[in-house]
């Protein structure tokens, strides 16, 4: 039985925004990961969802982010409680993270080989030479053809497909056990998107890791994650397997988000939107977050935050869901 | 590459023919010559030596023809003799460049060794101290003149504290490199706090901007410290565009090295340059503006060049 | 935050080591060296090189070069140097001058009268290529500029190895001709120049390391900004104890600064300052001597094709107020002057003062019809102060006069050329009578004022007297003239007060003025 990876517990991650007080952006959010499974995170931006993996990672904005409360273990041990030199350790060799736009990812001045190079210095003693060659290696387990060539060229001698692939094997280089990737294909066009998700699958079921996949589009999280979870205005909203949530959505929020993914079948003048828009940080309303947008708001999610409803591992945060919820008169 | 080169060079030789023509021009137009030096209060020239002589320094035909002769004579290697030390200019020049190259190189060395990182710093943490104390260097450097700065310092560390000697570039008798180092420090400080305002508001200016970028977050995703991302990510990114605003410096510096050098007695070919003008000494200004030209015209190619060499996005079109 | 601490220690370290080298300073040497700082520098080593020697140059001379005298409190004291006596032949057109037989060339030969003749006779020889003949005009068998016409009268003969005679053309006072010439009368050697085309004499190696039997020898130089000098072994004077000279060029802006770091021993033509700083200097301990002599000179040149009428001369004369202008440039340590001759000799007329009149001043402007045009009056920087005082004064008396800064070369430039009206000059005064004749000589292309016959003729009468108490009366006299005519205003005589070192004892600063050093003497404490 695959033993759990990841599992945080009511993270919370403030933001310190200049004089003013500091703002919660993650609250008491808990997820946790098994060995091999992918977990992908859905909400729209603004709802902390990169700031819940950077906490992950420890890769929180200096001097401006902060873990105000909660746990992260990883593989027994409480990230939170490391210092930032036993977290460098960590980052990269067994936590490695991707980001989105692959363009600007990659330092324009270096090889692709020096960069890769510097990724295995870090947390190993290789020779330039056997740099050299994990890092083909690793070019050619990621779909680029002629990768030694590859190793002494420039980022802006390749195309953006490429350079993600790059950023994909420089990311797995020392064999990490979690790959969080924040939004790895929303700079790149549909054919590719395609590519680099089956891509990130293979390679998964190949090293035997784990996945923590970020994005805004139910679509992409449908085809790739086996577990997922809905963030709104910084807190979880729905949590479950992926099938689940599609075939079982429970919160008003994950029911609008599926419902607005465009379907080749359908024929419709217009995509379905949700209105409305996010509250601002530091101005949360004290029930739920919601509320405002939902069309089964009552009085009672105005008042006090929702408390969870579960159905088996599958967890929500909502009123409405539990059939036994009665509004008041 | 070799063709960017050879344009490059070619459109210095052109800048330098026009800047050599200019100045010779200006020098032809200022009240007094050399004759008039030699000519002066106390000497007992007839008027027919007066004529003798004014032919014997070609100030009888026009302008450009002597600029034309002095031209040909440069062509051919020849620099001229200095009027008012008799020897060949060349000499001259030579005997006092390497201290005007050391006095100017310890500048640029130390006004990038404190100006980078204090831009960095500045950039890193914006707002905070070192960013207040960079933008007082930037603002104090820029704005204080000079033989104003000079004056000060030698007025309060050779005068008042006798920490530092006021002049020239080593006690007689004592060649020590100790001694040279013990001269060297003030006179370059002051060149260097006048231009690493500048410097440390480019290094500020670009590196916010790379700051901001993407590739710093994957250099701390795959483990780096903190100062590995910082230098070897950050400023030498944005390396390239603080070099090539040096380009505007390098003449800056040279020119404020020329007044430190008078007031120091620093014996460089500032001071030189400022005597022979003083002393309407024709072969020996031109001279030395062709050496500083030179320099500032080289300076400005390897900068360019350098570009290239930092940024390969340039290199590879 | 890990950075921020990094970069703090890098610059303590920094300021750790460049305090170390503070301290460590400077390294005992056993070898004694003064050092002298000049503001300007000197050009060639040829004295005979350009017509326009400075004073800097010919204190640099007279160290290589040796000369018949040496002359201090500015020309009141003549004393022996390569010449050990001397006297005037009694109708006064000869001067025998006995010189010392120890007298040595830096190489070693022996230096006799016959380097004195031959260095008479380069500066006469009509094919030399030598800018100045300085002073063979003087002598038989030349013509009016010098030259050589008969070599057999020529007036300089060795009458034997140690006995130079020097025969003029007119009766000359021998105290007159060393206090006109001893300045710029160097000698060269026989034995290194003699073989030599006197048309290509400038380009000889000697130039560039020169032999010269006087108490220095050139060691090596950083062209424009320092030399060294090493003793004379062979000189004839001795006294000293020092191992090397250097001499610096300095900024004049350092020049206070310097002298009161003690960095330097001993600052051009006498270290002298100003009394505005007198007081500050003895608060650092530095003993201050008051000088022995006012010979500052100051004047105001007049171009007098710009201002052709004496009277309006006059006027602008009659209309300063020289007790403020001593006031405001001299710090009230000057006197007043009427004429160029110093205080303190005999040629001195006080009855020539006279005190300010802006009302002759104005009657006089009248008279010339004065018709209100502006003049121009163009100085250096450093005399903007008593530029500022004439001006307002010359505005009292109606005449309009507009200042304009420049420097030396432009302001005698513009003079000559007529650019501008008036100048503001100085000089190092000398107990020769005719001393200021010789800094504005009549056939000057650079003259301010048009030569005059009269002028000529008492210039003529003068240096050919020898008989004292003729030369006094004649001397008033021509004062008198020149004060009518007022080719230039006589401003005032400075004092000055020296600057002692405290590491070097026996130098004379006033002689320093004259540029010459009795270096041969100076003792390292």
């Amino acid at each position: 039985m695959p033993e759990t990876l990841l599992e945080v517990r009511n993270l919370t991650v403030n933001l310190k925004l200049g004089n003013r007080q500091d703002v919660t952006a993650v609250d008491g959010v808990s997820f946790s990961l098994k060995r091999g499974e992918t977990l992908g995170i859905v909400g729209e931006s603004g709802c902390g969802k990169t700031l819940t993996a950077s906490a992950v990672i420890g890769l929180l904005p200096p001097y401006t982010g902060y873990i105000a409360g909660g746990e992260i273990l990883f593989e027994g041990e409480d990230l939170t409680k490391k210092t930032a030199r036993q977290m460098r350790a960590v980052r990269g060799a067994k936590i490695s993270m991707i980001f989105q736009d692959p363009m600007s990812s990659l330092n324009p001045v270096y090889r692709i080989g020096t960069q890769m190079r510097e990724a295995l210095r870090v947390h190993r003693d290789v020779t330039a030479k056997e740099a050299r060659e994990i890092s083909a290696e690793m070019l050619r387990k990621v779909g680029i053809p002629l990768p030694e060539t590859r190793l002494r060229e420039y980022p802006h001698q390749l195309s953006g497909g490429q350079r993600q692939r790059v950023m994909i094997a420089m990311s797995l280089l020392s064999n990490p056990s979690l790959l969080i990737a924040d939004e790895p294909t929303s700079s790149l066009d549909v054919t590719i998107q395609a590519q680099i998700l089956d891509l990130i699958r293979a390679l998964r079921d190949e090293m035997g890791m784990s996945v923590m996949l970020i994005t805004h589009d139910m679509g992409v999280v449908a085809g790739n994650a086996d577990k997922v979870m809905v963030m709104y205005a910084g807190k979880v909203v729905e949590y479950g397997t992926v099938e689940e949530i599609f075939t079982n959505p429970l919160h008003p929020y994950t029911q609008r988000l599926i419902g607005s993914i465009p379907r080749l079948d359908m024929d419709v003048e217009y995509l379905s939107t949700i209105e409305g828009m996010v509250p601002p940080l530091g101005q949360m309303p004290k029930g739920c977050r919601f509320c405002a947008r939902c069309p089964l708001h009552t009085g009672a999610c105005q008042e006090q935050p929702p408390p969870p409803f579960r159905i088996g591992e599958h967890v929500t945060f909502c009123r409405r869901a539990n059939p036994d919820f009665r509004p008041p008169p | 590459m070799a063709r960017y080169l050879y344009e490059r060079i070619l459109s210095a030789l052109l800048t330098m023919f026009f800047v050599t023509a200019i100045i010779y021009l200006i020098l032809s137009l200022i009240q007094g010559s050399a004759l008039t030096v030699m000519g002066g209060s106390g000497s007992e020239m007839s008027a027919a030596e007066y004529e003798a002589a004014r032919r014997a320094l070609g100030l009888d035909l026009p302008v450009w023809l002597r600029y034309a002769h002095w031209l040909r004579d440069v062509l051919r290697g020849d620099l001229g003799s200095s009027y008012r030390y008799g020897v060949p200019v060349g000499e001259v020049i030579a005997q006092r460049f390497g201290s005007s190259a050391l006095l100017v190189g310890t500048a640029i060395l130390f006004t990038l060794l404190l100006g980078l990182p204090v831009g960095v710093m500045a950039a890193y943490k914006p707002g905070s101290v070192w960013d207040r104390l960079s933008s007082f260097f930037a603002l104090a450097g820029f704005s204080a003149p000079r033989f104003i700065t000079c004056i000060a310092c030698i007025y309060v560390f050779s005068f008042k504290l006798r920490l530092a000697p006021p002049m020239g570039m080593h006690n007689a008798g004592n060649a020590s490199l100790l001694d040279l180092i013990h001269h060297l420090i003030m006179p370059s400080a002051i060149i260097t706090f006048g231009a690493m305002g500048y410097m440390i508001k480019q290094t500020r200016g670009a590196c916010l901007e790379v700051f901001q970028e993407d590739y710093l977050k994957t250099a701390r995703a795959k483990g780096l410290s903190e100062v590995e991302v910082i230098f070897k990510h950050g400023l030498r990114t944005a390396l390239a565009p603080i070099l090539t605003q040096m380009m505007v410096q390098v003449p800056e510096i040279v020119g404020s090295a020329a007044i430190v050098e008078k007031i120091f007695g620093w014996p460089g070919i500032g001071s030189l340059m400022l005597d022979a003008i003083r002393n309407r000494d024709t072969p020996l200004i031109m001279g030395v503006t062709l050496v500083i030209a030179s320099v500032v015209l080289v300076a400005n190619i390897l900068l360019d060049l350098a570009y290239g060499l930092l940024d390969p996005r340039v290199r590879y079109r | 935050m890990k950075l921020h601490r990094k970069f703090t220690a890098l610059i303590l370290a920094a300021l750790t080591l460049l305090s170390l080298t503070a301290c460590g300073g400077v390294g005992g040497t056993a070898e004694k060296v003064i050092n002298m700082a000049y503001t300007t520098a000197w050009g060639s080593f040829n004295p005979y090189y350009s017509t326009s020697t400075t004073m800097y140059e010919y204190a640099l001379y007279d160290k290589i070069f040796d000369k018949l005298v040496f002359t201090d409190m500015a020309g009141a004291e003549i004393l022996p140097r390569a010449a050990e006596t001397w006297e005037s032949s009694a109708d006064g057109t000869e001067a025998i001058f006995h010189l010392n037989p120890d007298a040595s060339w830096s190489d070693g030969t022996k230096a006799t009268a016959h380097d004195w003749v031959f260095t008479a006779r380069l500066l006469a020889d009509p094919a030399s290529a030598f800018s100045t003949r300085v002073f063979t005009h003087t002598l038989t068998g030349t013509n009016d500029d010098g030259a050589l016409l008969d070599a057999d009268a020529f007036g300089a003969v060795a009458v034997d190895d140690h006995t130079l005679k020097l025969i003029f053309k007119e009766p000359t006072a021998t105290e007159d001709f060393l206090l006109h010439y001893n300045r710029k009368f160097l000698v060269l050697p026989e034995h290194l120049l003699g073989g030599l085309d006197p048309a290509n004499i400038l380009e000889s190696d000697f130039w560039r390391k020169p032999v010269g039997s006087g108490p220095c020898v050139y060691v090596s130089q950083m062209t424009g900004s320092e030399m060294v000098l090493a003793p004379n072994p062979y000189y004839q004077l001795r006294g000293g104890n020092w191992d090397k000279l250097v001499l610096r060029v300095l900024d004049s802006a350092s020049r206070f600064t310097v002298l009161m770091s003690g960095e330097i021993d001993q600052i051009e033509l006498g270290s002298s300052i100003g009394p505005e700083d007198k007081a500050t200097a003895e608060a650092h301990g530095i003993t201050v001597r008051n000088a022995e002599v006012q010979n500052f000179f100051m004047e105001v040149l007049i171009n007098d094709h710009g201002i052709p009428d004496p009277r309006i001369r006059q006027a602008l004369h009659y209309a300063i107020d020289k007790d403020a202008i001593v006031g405001a440039a001299a710090q009230n340590v000057g006197t007043p002057a009427y004429s160029y001759e110093m205080l303190n000799t005999e040629y001195h007329d006080p009855s020539l003062a006279f005190p300010r009149d802006v009302e002759k001043a104005k009657a006089l402007l009248k008279e010339a019809n004065y018709d209100g045009r502006p003049y121009t009056i163009a100085f250096a920087a450093k005399r903007e102060n008593i530029a500022a005082l004439l001006t307002q004064q010359w505005k009292e008396a109606g005449i309009n006069v507009e200042m304009v800064i420049v420097d030396v070369a432009t302001m005698f430039s513009g003079l000559s050329s007529g650019i501008y009206d008036l100048g503001i000059s100085g000089h190092s005064a000398s107990a020769y009578s005719l001393w200021f004749e010789t800094e504005f000589p009549a056939n000057n292309t650079n003259a301010t004022f048009s030569s005059d016959q009269t002028r000529d003729s008492y210039v003529d009468r003068i240096s050919t007297t020898v008989d004292h108490a003729e030369k006094v009366a004649l001397v008033k006299e021509y004062q008198k003239y020149l004060a009518e005519q007022t080719w230039f205003i006589p401003l005032y005589f400075a004092g000055e007060y020296w600057v002692e070192s405290q590491r070097v004892s026996n130098i004379r600063n006033s002689a320093s003025l004259m540029c010459n050093d009795n270096v041969w003497e100076w003792y390292v404490n």
